[in-house]
C-alpha cells in the first residue's frame, strides 16, 4: 500500500470510514508496524499525544479494522480512536465523542451526588463536557482520554460537594441523605417485582445475600473476600451471575429494567 | 458494541453496582465506563434497579432478614445428630439423650452387678471349653460338645472380688433335671476346675457360685453340652 501522509491522508481514511462504515488500513500504519517510518514524522497531526500512545492506538485500530474488513462487519471505534479522529477534525467523531462522554458524566453524577436535583447534576455533567471539549485538542494524553476526561469530572464533583458543604445547612453526611427514588422510577410496579425477585434470588444465592449484607455493613470487596474465604474474582463472578438472575426475573414479571 | 472492552474491569459490573467496589476500583470502573459502550448501557439499563438495592432500606431489610432466617453452620456433632434423628421435636431430645445415656451406661451397670458377685462364661480354648467369671458377661448361653473337657476357670476376672477370704462353693447343676452334677465346697478363687471329657450329659445347665456365709450373691450361669 502507499504510504501516505499529512492530514489528507487522515481525512480522507476518516472520511471514507465514517461514510463506508470500513476501511481497509490506517494510511501510515505500515510504517509503524514495520518501523521503517519515524512516527515522530507523524505527529505533528497531533500535538497534545505521545507517540507511544499513538501508536499502540493505530496499531489497534487498524487490526480491528483490517478484522471488520474480511469479516464483513461494520467497524465499531473504541472511545481513544473516535477522539483521534475528532482531534483530526472528524467533526462526527467529535459529535459521537461527546455525546457519549455527556452521557455518562450524567449517570457518574447522579451516582456520586445523589443528593443534587436533576439540573444540577445536568448542569455539572455539562461543565465537565465543556472544559473537556475546550482542552482535549491540546491536553497530553499520557494516561489516556478516559482517565483524563474522568479527573475533570472529578474535579467538577469535588467543587459541587465543597460548593453544597459550604452552602447547605445540612450536617449529615452525604451517604445519609435519602435518595428520591419515586423521582427516578415513575412505574411503582418496579419496585414491587425487583422486591419480589431481590427476596427469590436472596433465599436461592445464599452467598449473594452474604456480600451484599456486609457491603451494607461497610465492608468493601477486600474485606468481604477475606471474611468468606473467597478470592475477588469469585466475588465479582458471584455478583454477575445474582445479577443475570435478577435480571431475567424482572423481565419474566413484565417489568422493564 | 457487544462485548466489553476490558474484560477484567467488566468483572466488576455488579461489584459496582451495589458499592461493593472499594473507591479506587469505582474509580478505576467508571474510567472504564467511559471508554466501554457494553458496561456503560448495562449500567445505565440497570441503573434504577441497582440504585434501590444499595439506597433503600426496603432491600437492606430484605436482606438482613433472609440472611438471619438462615440457620447457623451445624457442628460436626450436631450434623451426626441431627443425621440420625431429623426433625425430632424438640421435647422428644432430652428423652432420647437420657435414653442414650442409660445404654451406654448398662456395660459398666453390669460389670457393677459382677462385683457384686454374678457368674459368667465366657470364653472358649481350642481343645478345651473354658469358663470364666468375668465383669463382661454373654448374653447368649454358652455350648459345649459333649466330648470335649470343660474347664471352668474363675480365677481369671474374679479375684478382685471381695470374698473375705472364704472358700467358696460350686455346683454344676442339670437345669432339666435339677440334678447337681458337681459340687465344690471348698474352692478357691486361684483354683482351677477341670471337668474331665464326657463327664457331663448332653443338656443344659447352671454352674452357680455360692458364699457360705451368704454376704455375697452370684447369679446362675447356664450353659448347654450338646
Amino acid at each position: 500500500m502507499l504510504t501516505m501522509r499529512g492530514p489528507v491522508c487522515w481525512s480522507v481514511w476518516a472520511t471514507s470510514v465514517v461514510y463506508t462504515g470500513r476501511a481497509v488500513s490506517i494510511p501510515w500504519i505500515d510504517s509503524v508496524n514495520d518501523g521503517s517510518e519515524d512516527i515522530s514524522k507523524q505527529m505533528w497531526l497531533f500535538p497534545g499525544l505521545k507517540a507511544s500512545l499513538f501508536a499502540e492506538l493505530t496499531r489497534a485500530a487498524n487490526h480491528r479494522i483490517i478484522a471488520a474488513t474480511f469479516s464483513n462487519q461494520p467497524v465499531v471505534f473504541t472511545m481513544n480512536e473516535l477522539v483521534l479522529k475528532a482531534i483530526a477534525g472528524d467533526t462526527e467523531a467529535e459529535k459521537e465523542v461527546f455525546e457519549e462522554l455527556l452521557t455518562t458524566f450524567r449517570f457518574l453524577v447522579r451516582r456520586r451526588l445523589r443528593w443534587v436535583s436533576h439540573e444540577d447534576s445536568e448542569d455539572i455533567a455539562q461543565d465537565a463536557c465543556r472544559t473537556v471539549f475546550e482542552k482535549y485538542r491540546s491536553i497530553d494524553f499520557s494516561e489516556g482520554f478516559a482517565q483524563w476526561s474522568y479527573g475533570v469530572l472529578r474535579m467538577k464533583i469535588g467543587n459541587a460537594l465543597k460548593k453544597h458543604r459550604r452552602d447547605s445547612k445540612d450536617s449529615r453526611a452525604i451517604e445519609d441523605i435519602p435518595l428520591a427514588l419515586g423521582a427516578e422510577n415513575p412505574n411503582p410496579g418496579f419496585k414491587i417485582a425487583l422486591e419480589k425477585c431481590f427476596r427469590v434470588l436472596l433465599k436461592s444465592h445464599a452467598r449473594y445475600a452474604r456480600i451484599l449484607n456486609l457491603s451494607y455493613q461497610g465492608y468493601d470487596t477486600a474485606d468481604i473476600c477475606s471474611r468468606m474465604g473467597v478470592t475477588a474474582q469469585n466475588c465479582y463472578s458471584t455478583l454477575n451471575r445474582a445479577r443475570s438472575h435478577l435480571m431475567s426475573c424482572l423481565q419474566e414479571a413484565g417489568g422493564a429494567v | 458494541m457487544s462485548q466489553c472492552v476490558n474484560t477484567e474491569l467488566g468483572e466488576m459490573l455488579h461489584a459496582y453496582e451495589t458499592g461493593v467496589l472499594s473507591e479506587h476500583d469505582s474509580e478505576a470502573f467508571e474510567v472504564h465506563l467511559i471508554e466501554c459502550r457494553y458496561c456503560r448501557n448495562e449500567v445505565l439499563r440497570f441503573e434504577t434497579a441497582s440504585t434501590m438495592i444499595r439506597h433503600d432500606p426496603t432491600f437492606r431489610d430484605i436482606a438482613d432478614s433472609i440472611e438471619s432466617s438462615k440457620p447457623e453452620p451445624k457442628s460436626f456433632f450436631k450434623s451426626i445428630l441431627s443425621f440420625l434423628w431429623p426433625n425430632t421435636p424438640l421435647i422428644f431430645k432430652p428423652a432420647i439423650g437420657f435414653l442414650l445415656i442409660l445404654l451406654l451406661a448398662y456395660p459398666a451397670y453390669l460389670g457393677v452387678m459382677v462385683q457384686t458377685g454374678s457368674i459368667s462364661v465366657e470364653s472358649i480354648g481350642p481343645g478345651e471349653r473354658v469358663m470364666t467369671l468375668s465383669a463382661y458377661r454373654s448374653i447368649s448361653v454358652p455350648s459345649f460338645a459333649a466330648d470335649e473337657s470343660v474347664r471352668i476357670d474363675l480365677s481369671a476376672s474374679y479375684q478382685y472380688i471381695e470374698y473375705d477370704g472364704r472358700p467358696l462353693i460350686i455346683r454344676i447343676v442339670s437345669v432339666e433335671t435339677e440334678k447337681e452334677v458337681f459340687r465344690s465346697d471348698d474352692w478357691q478363687l486361684s483354683q482351677e476346675l477341670r471337668i474331665p471329657a464326657n463327664s457331663l450329659d448332653p443338656g443344659k445347665y447352671s454352674l452357680e457360685l455360692e458364699d457360705p456365709k451368704g454376704e455375697i450373691e452370684f447369679n446362675p450361669r447356664e450353659f448347654r453340652v450338646k
